[in-house]
This record gives C-alpha cells, sequence and structure tokens, in this order.
C-alpha cells in the first residue's frame, strides 16, 4: 500500500528567509520517517511543499514518479494525504460527513445507491477503530481537540491514502492522550503506509519511527535510527535547549 | 385563481431561479452581485430567439439558459481565480458592463409589419408567444413552478450523488479541500456556469411572463437581493433561498400595508438575520439535525 517518497534539492524562499535549503530525504515505501528541528527549521515547510501548497525548487518522486509539477488536487489524488498541526475539519459537516466527503473527493461521482450505503457501512467502521462511532452524528465543534485529532487519522486512514504527512499529531495532546496517540498510529494508521511524522515529543520519535532526521535552517544536520541520533548531546541541546545545571 | 395571486406567486417563482443561482455561488463560498447579468441575458437571449426569430418557447428559454451557463463559466474562468471582496466587485463590474451594454443593444427586425426586438435604454417589447400561444397566467405559472420543482429535484440528486458536498468543501475550506483531491478551480467554474444556467432559464422565463424587459430592471439592487434571499432564508438547503424570495416578495412586496416600507423592512430584516443566524434560516446546522433526527 505504501509509496516510496524522494526528495533532492528541495529549496525554499520566502524573501530574504530560507526555510528550505536544498534537502535530500528519501523514505522507503511502508516505513516511518520521524522529522524533528526547533521551531522554524522547515518541518511544516516541508509539508507545505511536499501537498504542493508551497512552490520550492528541487524533485519530488512518489513511487519514482516525479510530482513537483503536479497541482495539490492531484498530489491527493496519488495518495499523498497530510493532517495539521491544528486539526483542519470542515466545522459545518458531521463527523460522519467530514469522512464521507474526504472519501469520496478523489472517486467517481455516479455510484450505485447499494455502493454508497456499504461505503457508509465502512466509515463508520473506520470511526469505530478511531474511537469516534459514539461522534458520528455530531458537529466538530462539540469534539475535544483530542477528537478532533482522531478524527483527521481517522479521515486519512479511511481515505485509502498511500503516504502520510503527520504535522505535529501530539501538539496539545496530554501525556496520556499522546500515548494512546502513539498506540492508534502504530496500530491502524502506520501498517503498510508510507509516513513522514514531524514531531517534537522524543519518545514518541523514538516509540514510531525507524529513522530520524534533525532540521536546522531547512537543512539535514543528522540522521539515522532515533537512538543514535538522539544520543548525541548537540543534537538534544539543538532540539531541546541548553540544559540548566541544578 | 385571484389574478393579483397568480402573478405574486410567478414572481416568486421566477425570482426563486434568481436566488438559487446566487446560492450556489455562496455554497461555493463566493457572493455573486452580478447574478442578475445572467437573468437578464436569458431574459434578452430567450425573448429575442421567440419573438425576433420566432423559436418555439421550449427552445428559447433552453437558449437562455445554455448561453447563461456558457458565459458564467467563460466570466468564471478568470473570476474565479480571485475570491472574497474581489469576487464581488469582478462580478458587480460584469453585471454592470452588461446593463451598459443593453442600454446601447439595438437589434430589431420586422415581424408581421412591426418592429421588434431589444431598443436599446427604450427596451424590449412585444415577446408575446406565451399570450400568443393562448396560455393564461394560471397555467403559464404551473410551468414556472414545474421547472422550479425540476431544478430543486436536481439540486437534490446532486445532493445525494455527494456533489453539492464538494462544493461545500471548496466553500468552507478550498485549501483543504484541495489537499484532499477536489479541483477547486474546475468546480468554481462548474459552480458559475450551474448559477449562470439558472440565472438564464429564470430570466427566459420571466421575459414571457412579463412581455417586455428593459435594463433598468437588472440593477444592483437585483443583484443584491439575489443573495440576500440564500443568506437570510438559509444555506444549508435550497429551500433556504427560496424561503428568502417567500419571505421578500410573498410578505413584504404583495402585502400592500408593507410595500411601502418594503426596503427598509427588508434591509433590517437583512441585518437582524445574519447577526442572530449567520448562515440563514434554514442553516448547515439545522439542516444536519434534521438530518440526525430523520435517520433515527
Amino acid at each position: 500500500m505504501g509509496a516510496s517518497l524522494d526528495i533532492t534539492g528541495l529549496t525554499l524562499r520566502f524573501g530574504g528567509v530560507t526555510a528550505l535549503d536544498g534537502l535530500d530525504l528519501s523514505v522507503a515505501s511502508g516505513t516511518v520517517l520521524g522529522v524533528a528541528g526547533p521551531n522554524g527549521s522547515g518541518k511544516s515547510s516541508l509539508i507545505n511543499v511536499l501537498t504542493g501548497h508551497y512552490q520550492a525548487n528541487g524533485k519530488i518522486a512518489l513511487d519514482g514518479q516525479p510530482i513537483e509539477h503536479l497541482a495539490t488536487s492531484e498530489r491527493a489524488r496519488l495518495g499523498l494525504v497530510r493532517t495539521f498541526q491544528t486539526p483542519r475539519v470542515y466545522r459545518r459537516m458531521s463527523v460522519i460527513d467530514n469522512m464521507r466527503v474526504a472519501v469520496h473527493a478523489t472517486q467517481a461521482i455516479f455510484r450505485g445507491r447499494s455502493d454508497r450505503r456499504h461505503r457508509d457501512g465502512r466509515l463508520r467502521d473506520d470511526l469505530a477503530i478511531f474511537g469516534l462511532s459514539h461522534r458520528a452524528d455530531a458537529l466538530p465543534d462539540a469534539l475535544t481537540p483530542y477528537e478532533l485529532r482522531l478524527l483527521e487519522l481517522a479521515r486519512a486512514h479511511a481515505t485509502g491514502a498511500t503516504v502520510v504527512l503527520l504535522d505535529e499529531p501530539s501538539a496539545g495532546a496530554s501525556e496520556d492522550e499522546a500515548h494512546r496517540l502513539s498506540r492508534i498510529l502504530i496500530e491502524h494508521l502506520m501498517p503498510g503506509r508510507t509516513v513522514l511524522l514531524v514531531e517534537h515529543r522524543l519518545d514518541m520519535l523514538r516509540a514510531l519511527c525507524a529513522d530520524l532526521v534533525v532540521l536546522r535552517a531547512g537543512r539535514k544536520i543528522a540522521f539515522g535510527s532515533p537512538s543514535a541520533v538522539l544520543d548525541s548531546r548537540e543534537i538534544r541541546t539543538c532540539l531541546m535547549g541548553e540544559p540548566v545545571d541544578a | 385563481m385571484d389574478p393579483y395571486l397568480v402573478s405574486v406567486l410567478s414572481n416568486i417563482g421566477l425570482f426563486s431561479f434568481l436566488a438559487l443561482s446566487a446560492w450556489i455561488l455562496l455554497l461555493g463560498g463566493e457572493i455573486s452581485f452580478g447574478q442578475q447579468a445572467y437573468f437578464a441575458i436569458g431574459a434578452y437571449a430567450a425573448g429575442i430567439a421567440s419573438a425576433v426569430w420566432a423559436w418555439p418557447f421550449t427552445a428559447a428559454v433552453l437558449w437562455g439558459a445554455v448561453l447563461g451557463a456558457g458565459i458564467g463559466a467563460l466570466i468564471a474562468w478568470p473570476a474565479a481565480r480571485f475570491t472574497g471582496v474581489h469576487y464581488a466587485i469582478a462580478t458587480l463590474a460584469f453585471a454592470e458592463l452588461t446593463r451598459a451594454a443593453l442600454n446601447v443593444f439595438h437589434y430589431q427586425r420586422d415581424v408581421d409589419g412591426y418592429l421588434t426586438g431589444p431598443d436599446g435604454a427604450n427596451g424590449f417589447g412585444d415577446i408575446r408567444w406565451v399570450y400568443e400561444a393562448g396560455i393564461e397566467p394560471g397555467p403559464y405559472l404551473a410551468v414556472i413552478a414545474t421547472l422550479l420543482l425540476a431544478v430543486i429535484a436536481l439540486i437534490g440528486l446532486a445532493a445525494r450523488l455527494d456533489v453539492m458536498a464538494q462544493l461545500r468543501m471548496v466553500g468552507e475550506d478550498p485549501i483543504l479541500a484541495a489537499m484532499q483531491g477536489v479541483r477547486v478551480l474546475r468546480w468554481k467554474i462548474g459552480a458559475a456556469a450551474a448559477a449562470g444556467g439558472l440565472a438564464g432559464l429564470g430570466g427566459g422565463l420571466y421575459a414571457h411572463f412579463a412581455t417586455y424587459v428593459e435594463p433598468a430592471q437588472f440593477s444592483v439592487m437585483t443583484g443584491v437581493h439575489a443573495v440576500a434571499y440564500g443568506l437570510i432564508g438559509g444555506l444549508g438547503t435550497a429551500l433556504g433561498p427560496i424561503l428568502g424570495v417567500l419571505i421578500d416578495i410573498g410578505l413584504l412586496e404583495s402585502l400592500r400595508a408593507l410595500a411601502a416600507y418594503r426596503m427598509i423592512v427588508f434591509g433590517g430584516l437583512v441585518a437582524i438575520i445574519l447577526i442572530l443566524r449567520p448562515r440563514g434560516l434554514l442553516d448547515e446546522t439545522l439542516v444536519a439535525k434534521v438530518r440526525a433526527w430523520a435517520r433515527r
């Protein structure tokens, strides 16, 4: 189900600020690459460039096919899906409708009624997996921030995306919620998919990623297994600031 | 039926097409102050077709709708790249251009010894096909109502096939919609074509109902009303804009005691409803609640 993602020489400038500076990255099909870095290091810009929201110089290939010239919608149709730091849903649609439109956006309009009913059943099953069945008919404003996060993940899951870009899924989550999120990601969203996980929580990066890349000022300053990368005192200082001596 | 009642109901039906036209664009997230232009285009095109070219009524009205849709798509092709206030101004500018053009549009031909056709600011009279065919106002009202019901049924079908949902995605969050695979620009152009076609259809029916049209009828105020109908009636269902027309034409214009104060009362009503219910009386929340309740 997953597809490989290859990035070569990605450069993005906003006026005089360089957000991404000749970045090279590869995510093998079906693996999870963690992305860490201090604020402003280019993590969110990377996701925005991959979805086509920002135009950057450089090459992006999905399963070997170049996609850098494709519009945002066409990249999504190839199975490239993202979540947002602050969950982004349609506030005027119920939870189940949010699922439905996300799945149907890329599919043929003319389908039979039984087909649609079958799909609705599947969407409710997906909501159940992510623990949201009791919220199916609620409007998003009635959901907690954590439930909104789950809705984004359930939505990404239901679309059958091959590559998922997760932008700080634990942002705003409590310790307990972050643990539950990790478990849901491992059990339901990640299997078989290629995932780029932008995250600040080092415990999540250690638990979820095969490889970890650390960015600073749009450049790769470290790459390797999470334990190896995070063992470096220099990297930990970069990510968490100078240790304070008691 | 009382002739006055027939005339009021016909007007409600005819302006419902214009209201639905503006409503479709509102769903796609854009405010158009220019749908009266397509109403005018449909009225003139259908009127010329039946009165000057002696086309049958059905073909003439259909031609008005097709022309409205085509020009709607053509204008949207550049205009849909704008959003918000820029889009509103672009549509307003197009509508005023259309009205100004109709003011100098002369296309008169000899029909049975009379010069017939648009005569600039003097208007365009003798669109008499319906009367010459002996169709009374009552049956003509039935024609309007049937076509309006057909349009509502078509919108209902589109909603079942998730067409309206995709338009609502574009309307609520075009960036998210694009990231989910929705081809936003195509939807905006498609919505503008559908809206232009609906207004054109209404305009063609209107020309044959009134038998006389003139550019001044298609002023900015007509377009502002068209937007207001959806905003007060509600954006949650196609019945919303029609409720808006009912409130304005059915209640305010037709109750003679209120008629003199119509614009004051209508303006106040729009302001109050937009404060209390920003997405109108029949808004998405209400419709979602009704749907969830009906599913039980």
